[in-house]
């Protein structure tokens, strides 16, 4: 089925199974997806339209309603009865996205409005996104691909997978995973890469210009090229700084060590099975 | 009300100041009363934090990798690097502030709230805690007002509501949660211990509030998925 319908004259109304429906919207809307369990994926286009394909059980609903300038989509279903609702979105661009959900998987390709994802268990992968982007997972991984703007992701048990990065500020922290950021560090920029548990594995390009803080209390520090220490704090803590040293970068981790590696060449660290697999799908499905 | 020796304050206490930006700031002080009482109020701190009860430390905590961390470095081959141009860190860097300082420090009365806290005077004292507005303004609240206690009294609240909604949530997200939960108490008190034995270290108390901050942001949303608050 394909229904183009006008945003303005929309309130609510359920899709069908493998539904597939386009909606008119306005610039400014807001689109809010929530889904319980399953995967939720949104590309975007240049059209001022949401196109909502949707695969799930007879037996569970998907609403969608507009209001306040928000455009919901949401699945209804129970969440003993351990059904899987997938729902893949094509948005404008410009669309803020909020997307939350408890064992959902969340992709999101081209967006360049605020994005917000929150997921219990399931992974997020984030590809070419300029805006805001603040990805939350409580079990499993995070991966973004040539973010830009801020980028802040946060897990507990997953890994934090940060490649071709060209952000002006990054916030990236976990407790029992590794943090690996690979990218551009830019004229003042902020960058902030820390575990509990886990190592940190950070990329340096050749010409890279950053003042580097860093931290443990129990962990190690590695480098595979030479750094020249310009500030030992006490405890556990020093800094150095790399060409002008303009960009600022805080490597944290409690337990973990912290590597620092150059550019192009193999992360010095093990992820989760599950964070090589998934990148290497990203990057072959977002680089098309 | 701050201005640009705010967030030093703790770097001087830390002695972790140049020469001159140490002279720079005395003398700010003389002439600052609200830096001057901020520096104080984290004399006050670093003070009370020192006093907290010794705890058997984790095995292997106990242990300083400091020296060897410092030999690895001494065996990196070092090169010249020209001295970084300084410019001022953008506002929303993460630690050494005095808020954020502030803020750690209600997360340790928060999670040592025994007998041994109130021993030691500390309902009398007052602390600091971070302003709404996002770290950059520091407010004196009294300790008793208690935002530690608050706090406390928070996650006391979700974890009981929690416990009493479990069977509403299913199995597979019940143990999430739980394992989460765990992991996220585990890091609180590896940090707790780790800063009850060196209360100097900026980056113990900036760590002990994040993983504090964590486990609140965690039970509020596990709470969330089971109902929300009633």
């Amino acid at each position: 089925m394909l229904a183009s319908l006008a945003f303005a004259a929309l309130t609510a109304f359920t899709l069908a199974s493998d539904a597939d429906t386009t909606i008119a919207v306005t610039p400014g809307t807001t689109l809010q997806v929530a889904n319980y369990a399953g995967s939720v994926v949104v590309e975007t286009w240049k059209r001022d339209a949401v196109r909502i394909e949707a695969t799930h059980s007879e037996e569970d609903k998907i609403w969608i309603r507009s209001m306040d300038g928000v455009l919901l989509v949401k699945t209804t279903t129970s969440p003993k009865a351990q059904r899987n609702a997938d729902i893949h979105i094509t948005a404008p661009t410009w669309m803020n996205l909020e997307v939350s959900g408890t064992h959902t998987d969340v992709a999101v390709e081209g967006t360049r409005g605020a994005l917000t994802v929150t997921t219990v268990s399931g992974d997020v992968e984030v590809a070419g996104s300029r805006g805001r982007a603040v990805l939350n997972t409580v079990n499993h991984d995070i991966r973004v691909i040539r973010g830009s703007g801020t980028v802040v992701t946060e897990s507990v048990n997953g890994d934090c997978v940060l490649r071709s990065m060209d952000a002006d500020t990054v916030d990236a922290s976990t407790i029992n995973g590794s943090v690996v950021f690979e990218g551009v560090y830019r004229p003042a920029g902020f960058y902030r890469l820390a575990s509990h548990h886990g190592d940190v594995a950070v990329a340096v390009p050749g010409a890279c210009n950053g003042t580097f803080a860093v931290a443990t209390f129990s962990g190690g520090f590695t480098s595979a090229f030479p750094v020249s220490v310009t500030g030992a704090n006490k405890g556990r803590r020093f800094q150095f700084a790399l060409g002008d040293g303009r960009a600022r970068i805080e490597l944290k981790s409690f337990q973990g060590t912290i590597h620092l590696y150059r550019a192009g060449t193999r992360i010095p660290i093990q992820l989760h099975p599950e964070s090589h697999e998934g990148l290497a799908r990203d990057i072959e499905h977002f680089d098309r | 009300m701050t201005d640009r020796w705010t967030d030093r304050l703790s770097d001087y206490l830390d002695d972790a100041l140049s020469t001159s930006d140490r002279r720079e700031l005395e003398s700010h002080i003389r002439d600052c009363g609200d830096c001057a009482a901020a520096l104080e109020d984290l004399r006050a701190i670093v003070a009370s934090a020192r006093a907290l009860a010794a705890r058997d430390v984790e095995r292997g905590m106990e242990t300083d990798l400091w020296p060897e961390i410092e030999a690895r470095l001494r065996d990196i081959p070092v090169r010249a690097v020209p001295e970084p141009v300084r410019e001022p860190w953008p506002v929303h860097r993460l630690s050494f502030s005095m808020a954020q300082l502030a803020a750690a420090c209600v997360a340790v009365l928060l999670l040592s709230a025994t007998a041994v806290w109130f021993a030691h005077d500390w309902g009398r004292r007052e602390t600091l805690a971070r302003s709404a507005a996002g770290g950059g303004l520091i407010t004196a609240v009294p300790a008793t007002s208690a935002p530690a206690e608050a706090a406390q009294n928070e996650i006391a609240s979700l974890k009981r509501v929690l416990d009493e909604r479990r069977d509403r949530l299913d199995p597979s997200t019940l143990r999430a949660i739980e394992e989460s939960l765990a992991a996220v108490e585990a890091a609180v008190e590896q940090a707790r211990l780790a800063l009850e034995a060196d209360p100097d270290d900026p980056y113990l108390v900036a760590h002990l509030e994040e993983m504090a901050s964590r486990q609140l942001t965690l039970l509020r949303r596990a709470v969330d998925l089971a109902g929300g608050a009633e």
